[in-house]
């Protein structure tokens, strides 16, 4: 080192020390004091891979919106809502771990965020040992309702919901044969298991089968070929991005559906995400598609703002997830201010009785122990037809909503 | 049924192939495993998607730009990081593989996260080469795209192996797979040489990545999968060996395809290992690996 520079650093270094060491004491002050002015609320969600970032992508985003919003409305109880935001990957691994620095490290006392189900799963664990609450944005799994972890809620979809408005669909739809493909998710053997069991119970006479796919893989074309030999009358396929594209991708290059012959049903909620038509051109064209919101739905006053919101900050409009998460936020908004508190015991007592009006209709939370156990029972639903490359999603056609009737003569052939 | 499985698994296996190509050479020169293989590979796919369809590049030229991206990415992957493990390899005793793993894994982990922050996570599906109707070639539907990517590939690594087998540069490339310190002692610059086949490699797997970005949209943790394939490729054909990589892909395309449609599809990728362990009980050196003793 230069000779000439040491005079000068011992000089920074003989002013700077004492500087630091006065003034590290008085800048942790205010740090302190605003950390006790805020409500510290724990986001796990999915910010890289192998999980499906743009799900988690849009939890963030309709997180963020919201906290700003109630934010820029004085907070909650007076306090300043602050998300933790921390990265899950969409493991098993990554939800544990993150649930337990959300809580232990950050001290939050709510997370939520997750937006799938092997997360939700490992997470709740963690919840249940710090009696913590977790409100689920998309974990559908039956598992995580059955484990009857009374710290869990979920506003989001479910199995038992989804596969009942499929098998509503199929039989609507008088189908005789069905293909369904899952992938090797908490969730997808779930869907698997409840589809095969509703099957056997509503559409005896149907001839089914069911396989689940790797949801790491990249080419499904013998599964494909499979498919091609059994001419069904509808492939389900409950694999979400970015495995569903490919299996979607294959299917219609190898002319198997959608076809005049053979529908395709998408269940996984995957036709509203922001890349699907980056990845998806022909194949998307007559797909049936499930999901969660269709801006066709009538919603509620705070539904429409939000989705105006969400619309003006990001240049897009909001999928279902983000509907979802938004949801979660709203219930997690609405215990504390019942409960008057932040903690998490009395956020727990205040969610069990949740009775309120979110982005996409009136909450409630079931408490009958099983496959409904702290679900929202009536979450909204829509099943409807793309009819055309690169159609957005309020162009589609929407064939029905929860508890209404399947318009089946709406459906275009491909 | 089964000449159609036959028919997709050999396709799948050229694509398989070109990617175990780079990596068995990589490993013939330098006798290290580049764990960034897959991200040349990733690198190649976006490249290809984003010059055509966000600077609107004709596909014709984006195509051998991805190429030269991924090689010139593999020149300076070799140049900055890979030139420590036989900068001085007369003296470097210890730690050579565990370099070799830590700087490639790193990088590996480096371009997915650059790769994320830069084109965001999201999955961009790449033009098709050509359009047209497709073909019915023994039971399976191909799409003209799909088959001027299959010509395009094995146009690639038929000309990689004449390049190694009737070149000058390909002499000098077996001559330092065979023996470093000779090939330098006869004259072999052993440094351009190493540089070379990295930037050969980089170039090939990026292609792999530009071709399939069509059926495989590439995203940023798309190399993994393909990688992993190579992996069990340059094993199977026997480490080192190019003519191994290029037999190796199409024998592990065609197992895949034959276990998925006479056991099991759910067990597609373990047909594959289950072979490795197989060969490697029967044939510890590969297929066509040679087996070595070095004093």
């Amino acid at each position: 080192m230069d000779s000439k520079l040491l005079p000068t650093i011992r000089r920074v270094l003989f002013c700077a020390l004492p500087m630091s060491l006065f003034s590290a004491p008085m800048s942790l002050l205010p740090v302190a004091a605003a950390a006790q002015e805020t409500f510290d609320i724990g986001v796990s969600t999915i910010l890289s891979p192998p999980g499906s970032v743009v799900q988690g992508i849009q939890a963030r985003q309709a997180l963020e919106l919201m906290a700003d919003w109630t934010n820029e409305q004085g907070g909650v109880l007076g306090r300043k809502i602050k998300l933790v935001i921390a990265d899950d990957q969409g493991t098993t691994e990554g939800g544990r771990t993150v649930a337990e620095r959300l809580i232990t490290r950050d001290k939050v006392s709510v997370i939520t965020g997750q937006v799938s189900s092997n997360v939700v799963l490992a997470a709740l664990e963690v919840a249940k040992k710090y009696d913590v609450p977790l409100v689920n944005v998309n974990g559908w799994a039956s598992g995580i309702r059955t484990s009857g972890a009374r710290q869990v809620f979920s506003p989001g979809p479910y199995t038992t919901r989804v596969i009942t408005a499929t098998v509503d669909t199929l039989v609507g739809l008088g189908v005789k044969s069905v293909y369904a493909t899952f992938d090797n998710t908490d969730a997808g053997y779930s869907l698997q298991k409840e589809l095969t069991e509703q099957m056997g119970v509503r559409a005896a006479a149907v001839d089914y089968k069911s396989v689940v796919l790797d949801r790491q893989a990249k080419d499904y074309l013998p599964v494909v070929l499979e498919i091609q030999s059994r001419q069904p009358d509808i492939v389900v396929s409950e694999l979400i991005a970015p495995a569903g594209y490919i299996l979607m991708n294959q299917l219609y290059d190898q002319g198997v559906a959608p076809t005049k012959e053979t529908a395709f049903f998408e269940m996984g909620g995957m036709t509203d995400n922001p890349d699907f038509w980056q990845n998806i051109r022909g194949a998307g064209k007559g797909t049936l598609a499930f999901g969660h919101y269709h801006p066709k739905f009538d919603l509620p006053g705070v539904g429409v703002a939000f989705r105006d919101r969400f619309a003006e900050r990001y240049k897009a409009q909001p999928g279902r997830i983000s509907f979802q998460a938004a949801d979660a936020f709203l219930v997690i908004m609405d215990a504390a201010k019942r409960a008057n508190s932040t903690d998490s015991v009395p956020l727990i007592d205040a969610m069990e009785a949740t009775d309120m009006v979110g982005t996409r209709g009136r909450i409630t939370f079931d408490k009958t122990p099983g496959p409904t156990y702290h679900q929202w029972v009536d979450v909204p639903y829509a099943i409807y037809q793309i009819t055309a490359i690169d159609q957005k999603l309020e162009d589609t056609t929407l064939l029905k909503q929860a508890n209404g009737p399947l318009d089946v003569k709406a459906i275009v052939a491909p | 049924m089964l000449a159609t499985m036959l028919v997709s698994g050999l396709i799948s296996g050229v694509f398989y192939a070109l990617m175990a190509l780079g990596l068995t050479m990589i490993f013939g020169v330098l006798r290290i495993v580049n764990f960034a293989h897959g991200e040349f590979y990733m690198i190649g796919g976006f490249v290809y998607v984003l010059l055509y369809y966000g600077a609107g590049v004709p596909i014709w030229v984006a195509l051998p730009a991805a190429v030269v991206a991924g090689a010139l990415l593999g020149w300076i992957v070799e140049k900055l990081l890979i030139r420590p493990v036989y900068a001085d390899f007369g003296s470097w005793r210890q730690g050579r593989d565990e370099y070799a793993i830590i700087v490639t894994f790193g990088l590996s982990l480096l371009l997915v996260a650059a790769m994320t922050k830069i084109v965001g996570p999201w999955s961009l599906q790449g033009p098709r080469l050509i359009e047209g109707r497709p073909l019915l070639i023994l039971g399976l539907r191909i799409a003209p795209h799909q088959l001027a990517a299959l010509a395009v590939a094995a146009v690639f690594l038929l000309g990689t192996l004449a390049m190694l087998n009737y070149t000058l540069w390909g002499r000098q490339i077996r001559a330092v797979a065979q023996n470093r310190f000779c090939a330098a002692v006869m004259g072999v610059d052993v440094a351009k040489v190493s540089t070379l086949v990295f930037a050969v490699a980089g170039g090939l797997a990026a292609l792999a990545g530009a071709l399939l970005s069509n059926m495989i949209s590439p995203s940023p943790d798309v190399g993994a999968f393909p990688a992993i394939k190579s992996y069990v490729i340059i094993v199977l054909g026997g480490l080192g060996s190019p003519l191994g990589a290029l037999l190796g892909g199409l024998m592990l395309g065609a197992i895949e395809s034959l276990g998925a449609l006479y056991i099991s599809f759910g067990y597609r990728d373990t047909y594959g290992l289950a072979l490795l362990i197989l060969v490697l009980l029967l044939r510890p050196q590969g297929l066509f690996g040679e087996l070595r003793r070095e004093v």
